[in-house]
């Protein structure tokens, strides 16, 4: 795909969308939303073929060649086309396809988070042992102020004024560095956008 | 067999060897063994081919051994004597107009005068006139200056000085009064010699003898022949009368040497002779000479110290090495110091000047003086063995062989340099700490994509760690459950959105996006679920869909679990799903641009605008308000990016987790967002305000309780690593 056709056909399509946003006419309106569903479906069907190459390009490949542990290509392979045929056949609005998700796949990954709950607690315990210094410090205090604000402990401020415009200003600030994040964030894509509408950046172009 | 006796290590040699064959001492005098008197002869026939090749110093000695043997069998033999150079007193000038006959020069030592022997006449005057001289030397004593200042450089100055003016006198009043011999001694003497040794006759005869002229030198080598063939004729030549003249013309230019100058510093020439020699050396010349004394057995005495003596040309390198030695610092440490040698003792001098009665304290010369003071400012010289000083074993009496009894004393141990690493414990402790920071992490098995193993005691924390979280939970839970330190002022971001749902009319659909995983699903299922009930309670039709394939699943079971508690309403008639809509943000996009065109079927896959709720509904503009479910920031941001400018005025309320929460809020600070329930705290809140408890309060309690477990262990673990040390901690 290293070919000008390919950064043409880029810029182009970019320029559509782009001028579709900014001019109100109805022929670039329609040609702007065509290309937006064909990327939708694009991304489907990329999401599909994602999957084929899961399943058939990896784990029937090991079993193929007779990895070691193909047990879990086994089992990857059988309940994925377990859940697919039952999908088919019974749409997946259906209790039994909900239940799938319901009673499996919310347990497990609500099982990781709370691994992760934990390692991060154990990793806080050990904050100071490998970062002491400045900025380790400050890491430390901040974690337990605001694990002290946000846990609700002082509910009691809003008695005392003083205590209440404290905890009140010390929730505005994550906000605070929040938002110069977001702008960070959106000068940073504004620019990547100019970049790959120019053609400095290709990452289709691989 | 004739042979020849070596007279220093008495081995048989040749009869024809001029040296011994194993110590190369001279072989010449000593007698043939077996044939006496044939050596003679033979040395004799062959001593014109061979006197052009020996050196002229051994042909002065055959010239001796020539005039020995023309003297009387019956002549005494005399003592060696060996004389010290302190000793020399001053003597009377040679008169100049009647030079006597060439001296071989170092032939010092009394000398005695054959009995019946008539002297020539011009030594009979020469006499008389040495006479007067010696009483006027007798009587003559340089002044003495006592100086206080202990500097001897001044002294040897000021003694200069003085001195200088009477020299000048007596080289006016006696020209020339040096004799060649010491001239030539003068120019040829080495700078210095080490401190303390003593130098015996025979080291002075071997000295003069090598300012003897040489080879090349100008004295030719006929006038000694001459002056030996007018000896051999006249027997009655004696010249030990004209060495005496010169012993004591050189007494004379020598003055003696004060005795406070030498407890100052000024340490003599300490010269140490043997006791054996000592009493030869009471023979001064102030006596008279006997003729029974007149005996030339100190010629062959002579002979063998000169065969002892070292090569001329060893010993011509001594002076050398002695100049281009680096002299040390006048005033520094020395090894060895000259000024604490001890002045030779009152005995050895009265011992050695025993017959003079008045013999005075002698004064250095000039020359001896200036080298003495080399002497004294040239570093000490460790004390070497004398070469042919061997007297046992096979080696014995062969020159410059190594005595192997004096080797160790000669070389000392080298020092040993260890090669180990000298560190202080401190470093140690330094090294240790880096070691185990590298063996923790082993870069090579990161690289190589090993899995790194943790440490048994880190596992044990973290079980620990896990079972004081999960005990804290169910303790609060089942001990106390739903008590809670609930918020009295609620956040304004979670009125506004209770405000905004209570505002809803039942006419339009609200449009609610679950674009959360499974893994957040539990905290969002509890922050929403207020929020979801006070919807259903207000009767409002929902329409739902999602980015995340499980969101739409998840949805739907939240929705069933609110139903539970709002009976009222009918999922089936009062809600619609469009299940998942894929492309992400750029499906967000399409869904602002076109809402029907994005969303075109049900999760169904029916006709999703033929559902009556649906039918007024042509945009995003046309549904009554728009929910965001959301654990992440990005996705949150999504809909404020590209969905929000498309609403068309209708709220957009967002419903996310604790941790997203910071990164959303400043969209409801702009007004993007028109109202936020974030986290657990803010289900609690909107519940609180809903009056509805739900899970988000009875769970509130075992969150905070959680909260403060966290943070008691972040505290300890941050106070033990800032108050112990590194090592301490590492044991532990």
């Amino acid at each position: 795909m290293k070919s000008p056709v390919a950064a043409f056909v880029a810029f182009f399509i970019g320029a559509i969308v782009l001028a579709g946003y900014f001019i109100p006419a109805s022929p670039l309106q329609s040609i702007r939303s065509s290309i937006l569903d064909w990327t939708v479906v694009l991304a489907g069907v990329a999401g599909l073929v994602a999957i084929l190459n899961l399943v058939f390009g990896v784990h029937i490949k090991r079993i193929r060649e007779k990895a070691p542990r193909t047990g879990f290509s086994w089992a990857v392979i059988i309940t994925f086309f377990i859940v697919f045929i039952a999908g088919v056949i019974f749409g997946p609005t259906h209790p039994s396809i909900q239940k799938v998700v319901t009673y499996v796949q919310f347990p497990v990954e609500a099982s990781l988070m709370a691994m992760l709950a934990i390692t991060l607690a154990y990793a806080s315990l050990r904050l100071l042992q490998r970062q002491r210094n400045w900025m380790g410090i400050v890491f430390f205090v901040s974690t337990l102020f605001f694990l002290v604000v946000n846990s609700g402990v002082f509910s009691f401020s809003s008695d005392v004024p003083l205590l209440r415009t404290l905890v009140s200003a010390a929730h505005q600030l994550p906000v605070g560095g929040a938002r110069g994040i977001l702008l960070g964030i959106a000068l940073g894509s504004l620019a990547t956008g100019v970049r790959i509408l120019i053609g400095a950046d290709r990452p289709y172009n691989n | 067999m004739s042979e020849k006796i070596c007279p220093v290590c008495n081995r048989s040699n040749l009869p024809n060897a001029a040296r011994c064959w194993y110590c190369q001492s001279l072989l010449d005098d000593e007698p043939v063994v077996g044939e006496p008197g044939a050596g003679d002869q033979e040395d004799q026939a062959a001593a014109p081919e061979v006197e052009k090749e020996i050196p002229d110093w051994l042909a002065r000695i055959r010239a001796r051994k020539a005039i020995e043997t023309m003297e009387p069998s019956d002549s005494k033999p005399e003592p060696p004597v060996e004389r010290k150079v302190a000793e020399i007193k001053p003597a009377a000038p040679t008169p100049s107009d009647k030079p006597a006959p060439s001296v071989p020069s170092g032939k010092t030592g009394s000398i005695s005068r054959r009995p019946g022997v008539e002297l020539p006449a011009w030594i009979t005057e020469l006499e008389k006139e040495v006479k007067p001289a010696e009483e006027e030397a007798e009587s003559f004593t340089p002044p003495v200056e006592k100086v206080e200042d202990s500097d001897w450089m001044q002294k040897l100055s000021a003694w200069q000085k003085e001195d200088e003016p009477e020299e000048g006198a007596a080289e006016k009043a006696q020209p020339d009064t040096t004799p060649e011999w010491l001239a030539e001694f003068l120019s040829n003497e080495p700078p210095s010699k080490p401190e303390g040794t003593s130098i015996t006759a025979e080291e002075f005869n071997a000295k003069v003898q090598t300012t003897e002229p040489k080879a090349g030198d100008t004295e030719p080598l006929g006038q000694l022949d001459e002056a030996e063939e007018a000896m051999r004729q006249d027997e009655t030549y004696d010249f030990s009368v004209e060495a005496e003249l010169e012993l004591k013309k050189a007494e004379e230019e020598i003055p003696p040497l004060d005795e406070s100058e030498l407890e100052a510093g000024f340490t003599p020439l300490s010269v140490e002779l043997p006791s054996e020699s000592a009493a030869p050396s009471t023979k001064t010349p102030q006596e008279p000479v006997e003729e029974d004394d007149l005996d030339l057995t100190w010629l062959e005495e002579f002979k063998q110290s000169a065969a002892k003596e070292p090569p001329p040309a060893e010993e011509e390198k001594q002076p050398e090495e002695e100049s281009t030695r680096p002299l040390a610092p006048f005033l520094g440490v020395q090894e060895h110091d000259w000024s604490t040698q001890p002045v030779v003792p009152e005995e050895k001098a009265g011992e050695t000047g025993a017959g003079e009665g008045e013999a005075s304290q002698p004064e250095l010369p000039i020359w001896m003086q200036q080298l003495r003071q080399i002497e004294s400012s040239a570093p000490a010289e460790p004390v070497k063995p004398e070469e042919s000083s061997v007297t046992e074993g096979p080696l014995a009496g062969i020159q410059g062989a190594l005595q192997t009894s004096e080797l160790p004393d000669l070389y000392t141990k080298p020092p040993i340099y260890t090669n180990k690493i000298q560190v202080t414990e401190r470093q140690s402790i330094r090294a240790d700490l880096l070691s185990n920071i590298v063996q923790e992490i082993p870069p090579d098995a990161v690289a190589a994509g090993e899995k790194p193993v943790a440490a048994p005691r880190s596992r044990l924390m973290r079980i620990l760690v896990g079972l004081l979280i999960l005990a804290v939970v169910f303790m609060v839970l089942v001990a106390a459950p739903g008590t809670s330190l609930l918020p009295v002022l609620y956040p304004p971001e979670t009125a506004n959105a209770y405000q905004l749902v209570n505002n809803l009319g039942s006419d339009k659909p609200v449009l609610v996006a679950a674009d959360f995983d499974a893994g957040l699903s539990g905290e969002i299922g509890f922050t929403s679920q207020a929020l979801i009930e006070h919807l259903m309670l207000r009767n409002v039709p929902l329409a739902f869909l999602s980015t995340n394939p499980a969101g739409s699943a998840l949805m739907s079971g939240m929705l069933t679990s609110a139903q539970v508690k709002v009976t009222s309403f009918d999922l089936s008639t009062r809600t619609v799903q469009f299940g998942y809509l894929a492309g992400g943000s750029v499906a967000l996009q399409t869904l602002a641009s076109d809402v029907r065109t994005a969303l075109p079927y049900t999760a169904e896959l029916m006709p999703a605008w033929d559902n009556a709720l649906l039918q007024n509904v042509s945009s995003l503009s046309d549904f009554g308000a728009l929910v965001v479910l959301t654990d992440d920031a990005d996705t949150g941001r999504y809909w404020v990016e590209q969905v929000q400018p498309a609403l068309g005025g209708i709220p957009l309320i967002m419903v996310t987790s604790a941790q997203s929460a910071p990164m959303l809020l400043p969209y409801y600070e702009s007004g993007q967002v028109n109202g936020v329930v974030a986290g657990m705290s803010g289900g609690s809140a909107y519940e609180q305000i809903l009056n509805l408890p739900g899970q988000s309060t009875f769970y509130f309690g075992a969150y905070q309780s959680l909260l403060l477990v966290v943070m008691m262990l972040i505290l300890i673990g941050g106070v033990i690593a800032l108050v112990l040390p590194g090592g301490i901690r590492r044991k532990a």
